[in-house]
């Protein structure tokens, strides 16, 4: 045990102020092992990120990685929030990581089923562990000089929206990374037409969990649809920042009650 | 002065049953409460890894949970299977326990209570400054052979 002194001449009352003062060492382990948004855009031509937890850290995550022309981008949302999924987080970046390092799977159906595999592996033998190991991925592939564009999603979408405001939704599959069907099935990879003349959004799942509005309901594809249709031919850099009000409002005195994460690109 | 004496009891109380619950629930492991002590000379107690609820409104102070890294990484193990933890994972095993147990005390306390969100960290932060005039209560408490502190300081 080690038994430390200290002893200031701090009012009572200033007490919480100064607790707060003190950095969340878990908070800046969760930030700091993401990439940054200027990473993030140095790969677009105009890029955001909208991270936020609903609690100190959270369970969405992100990871980036380059193969020649070739750029492979993954949000992933793990099940449940807070601390045990910020480490389930880890897990999945440390998997993506040993993909890279030690396989060459270079379509994102591939790699999803390899992160399933990965995840299955990993805790087959741990009956009686208490968390939920799955997780909704997306995982996108473009070139950067032809802007080809592939995604594959495990229970995640992905949204394109073009010049001319016509919204598609890419479905992924509906099964989570990690989930156990009995029968492994792939994730087929899927070609996206248009990518010169779109913007996408990969969201996470914590999005769509988001209550309020007008009729106090959760938040839907749709209204999210709505909402970026109506702001086009706006920068993304402003349509962050727009939509970071727009969560704030939608929740209102509520509160923001799951972890949200958007990533808005244009190849 | 009397129920100041029993409102001081009663907060003691509700942090020490939900990580008594906790550990219980959770764990399936019961945890056995040390004899409590008022703790005079200065400093603080700390272990490891501590996550720090902060308490505001009818009264001030602070509530943490502090224990080593051998008691986070087993909880860990059960948790996630996870048997070689890392310096992250530990802190985040310091930081869910403490949330579990400022939302549990959150929702049982009145409404002159307020419970901040848990601050993590590892050993002694530069910054953490103590209030003076708090009396700080701390109970020892073992869980599967290791042994933590609940420390609770309120004006």
């Amino acid at each position: 045990m080690s038994e430390l002194f200290k002893r200031r001449s701090t009012s009572n009352e200033n007490w919480l102020e100064n607790l707060d003062k003190i950095q969340d060492s878990a908070r800046r382990n969760y930030f700091s092992a993401l990439p940054d948004e200027d990473q993030l855009k140095s790969f677009f031509s105009e890029a955001f990120i909208i991270n936020s937890p609903k609690g100190k850290v959270g369970g969405d995550g992100y990871w980036l990685h380059t193969n020649g022309n070739d750029l492979y981008l993954a949000l992933f949302t793990c099940v449940g929030e807070g601390h045990l999924a910020n480490m389930m987080i880890r897990i999945y970046t440390s998997a993506l990581k040993k993909m890279v390092e030690g396989y060459a799977i270079d379509f994102p159906g591939s790699m999803l089923q390899f992160l399933h595999r990965e995840v299955v592996a990993r805790f087959k033998d741990k009956n009686n562990i208490l968390l939920n190991t799955n997780a909704n991925v997306g995982i996108v592939k473009i070139n950067s000089e032809s802007k080809q564009m592939e995604f594959a999603g495990a229970n995640m979408d992905l949204i394109q929206l073009d010049v001319n405001g016509k919204m598609k939704t890419i479905q992924g599959e509906s099964r989570q990374v990690g989930e156990s069907t009995g029968q492994i099935k792939s994730y087929p990879s899927i070609s996206i037409e248009g990518t010169k003349t779109s913007s996408f959004y990969l969201c996470s799942s914590g999005i769509f969990n988001l209550v309020g509005g007008p009729n106090f309901k959760k938040l839907m594809v749709g209204d999210l649809g709505t909402f970026l249709r109506e702001r086009k031919k706006i920068a993304l850099v402003e349509q962050k920042f727009q939509l970071t009000n727009f969560f704030k409002e939608w929740t209102g005195s509520g509160g923001q009650n799951d972890d949200v994460m958007v990533i808005g690109f244009k190849p | 002065m009397e129920s100041r004496k029993e409102e001081f009891e009663a907060t003691c109380n509700l942090f020490i049953n939900s990580v008594s619950n906790y550990f219980k629930h959770l764990t399936e492991i019961d945890s056995n409460m040390k004899v409590p002590y008022l703790k005079e000379s200065k400093g603080l107690v700390l272990k490891g890894y501590t996550g720090m609820i902060g308490i505001s409104g009818g009264r001030k102070g602070f509530v943490y949970i502090s224990a080593d890294r051998e008691m986070f990484a087993d909880l860990i193990n059960m948790f996630i299977g996870i048997e070689d933890p890392s310096n992250e994972d530990i802190l985040d095993m310091a930081g869910e326990i403490s949330n579990v147990v400022a939302g549990n005390v959150r929702a049982n306390l009145g409404a002159n209570f307020m419970i901040s969100v848990p601050t993590v960290f590892e050993g002694m932060p530069e910054e953490l400054d103590i209030p003076e005039d708090v009396s700080v209560y701390v109970i020892p408490i073992n869980w599967n052979d290791h042994e933590a502190f609940v420390v609770i300081g309120l004006d």
